[in-house]
């Protein structure tokens, strides 16, 4: 998912078949857009198994708010949404819980391995897990959108709540926060 | 020089756009234009290109293919679990419409039975102060009685005595006056003590009904007309009697 966040054409019906009591329009719902939920929540918390739980909870959500869902409102932009903010909260309150472990555990981890001058896949995979993981929770949502997703401003700030200048500043903020811990890192 | 700063500082947010190739020809080209002027937009430019080549190098791991085929599932597991715990107003209900009836039926026989027991109450208190009542009536009467009896032996104990008093009323010339006082004493001397009745006020409600309207006036009445028929002779033998009768 690239640039835009347009649904299916059946969404609608999906959607109505599920208001009309058949559970089969949910599923197909859930199958269509798992992995794309998952992928926004994954990129914003990296923990795959806090990823999954998250998950979960979005569909959760969505089965008891779909009921109420608009028809005429994009599908997968309200999923978008709600992964988005679920993931958010996860991280802030993942974030207060963990500051200091977090920072003991990764410092004492990279400063064993400064030796190596390899750095192989796995290695980089946490270094960037971890640079994301620095991040406001906000600009995490933003990085991710704005980057992999590829998401337009109007429509990160539509999801976020806020201003399309604020996301750039969000956006820009972010890109320098990774670059720079990287940097020390490498 | 602060409008030009305050335009660079516009131009670094379009970097990462720019460096992503996500950016429209407009932006694209002030960035290439402030490039030249700004060696501080040169050396972020290198630097955030060095961040991006290494985030896309960076690959994250795909969840097994088994994954994506039980998530369904688990997040049905999940949703019956939710459903256990929620709150339902259908089970709510259905309580209800057992619990309200029979809390009302039994509010309404606690009620009853508390209304009964307190009329039930009420009315053994009336019936013990009517019982009361009528064994104090029954008490009454039988004092009455005993009264009566005595009042009878009084009455006729008396009622030789205020014949003789009438009698010296009628004749007072036939005595001296200075013998009459001795003589009154001396017939109430003479006269048997009657004992004291226990009730005092019952005693004297029914000493004043026999001696003001009751039998003995008439008979005083008869006695004095009788009395009234005697002639002279007849009155003094009998006054003479009454005297040494010692009554």
């Amino acid at each position: 998912m690239k640039g835009n966040l347009a649904g299916g054409n059946n969404d609608i019906d999906l959607v109505k078949q599920f208001k009309n009591g058949d559970i089969r329009g949910y599923n197909e719902i859930v199958r269509k857009y798992q992995q794309q939920v998952y992928w926004i929540i994954r990129k914003i918390v990296q923990d795959h198994d806090e990823t999954d739980d998250i998950t979960q909870e979005v569909f959760i959500k969505v089965h008891s708010a779909l009921r109420d869902f608009r028809e005429e409102s994009n599908l997968f932009t309200w999923l978008y949404r709600i992964a988005t903010n679920f993931a958010i909260n996860h991280v802030r309150k993942v974030k207060v819980k963990n500051t200091v472990s977090i920072e003991v555990v990764s410092e004492v981890e990279y400063g064993e391995k400064k030796a190596d001058e390899l750095i192989d896949d796995e290695r980089q995979r946490k270094i960037l897990e971890e640079a994301i993981e620095k991040l406001p929770p906000k600009q995490r949502a933003v990085f991710n959108m704005r980057y992999y997703d590829e998401l337009p401003y109007d429509e990160i700030s539509n999801i976020l709540g806020k201003s399309v200048g604020g996301v750039k500043a969000n956006y820009f903020h972010a890109v320098k926060k990774i670059g720079g811990y990287v940097k020390g890192k490498l | 020089m602060p409008g030009i700063n305050k335009n660079i500082e516009e131009i670094k947010l379009l970097l990462p756009d720019y460096i992503s190739g996500n950016i429209e020809s407009g932006d694209k080209k002030l960035v290439e234009d402030a490039f030249e002027n700004s060696p501080e937009l040169q050396e972020l430019f290198n630097e955030m290109t060095g961040t991006f080549g290494f985030v896309s190098k960076v690959k994250f791991k795909e969840p097994d293919t088994l994954y994506w085929t039980n998530l369904l599932p688990r997040i049905h597991e999940r949703l019956e679990k939710t459903e256990e715990r929620k709150f339902s107003w259908e089970k709510v209900l259905s309580y209800w419409k057992v619990f309200v009836p029979v809390t009302a039926v039994i509010l309404l026989a606690v009620v009853y039975f508390t209304v009964l027991n307190k009329n039930d109450e009420s009315t053994i208190t009336e019936k013990k102060i009517e019982k009361i009542d009528t064994s104090r009536k029954i008490e009454n009467t039988e004092k009455k009685e005993i009264v009566k009896d005595n009042n009878t032996n009084t009455t006729e104990q008396e009622k030789k005595i205020p014949v003789d008093k009438k009698i010296l009323k009628h004749y007072p010339s036939k005595y001296d006056k200075t013998d009459e006082k001795p003589v009154q004493d001396k017939i109430l001397k003479e006269t048997p003590k009657q004992e004291e009745p226990e009730l005092y006020t019952e005693i004297d409600i029914e000493e004043e009904a026999v001696f003001t309207g009751g039998t003995a006036g008439m008979v005083d009445d008869e006695i004095e007309s009788g009395l009234n028929t005697l002639n002279r002779n007849e009155q003094d033998e009998l006054l003479k009697e009454l005297i040494n009768s010692n009554l």
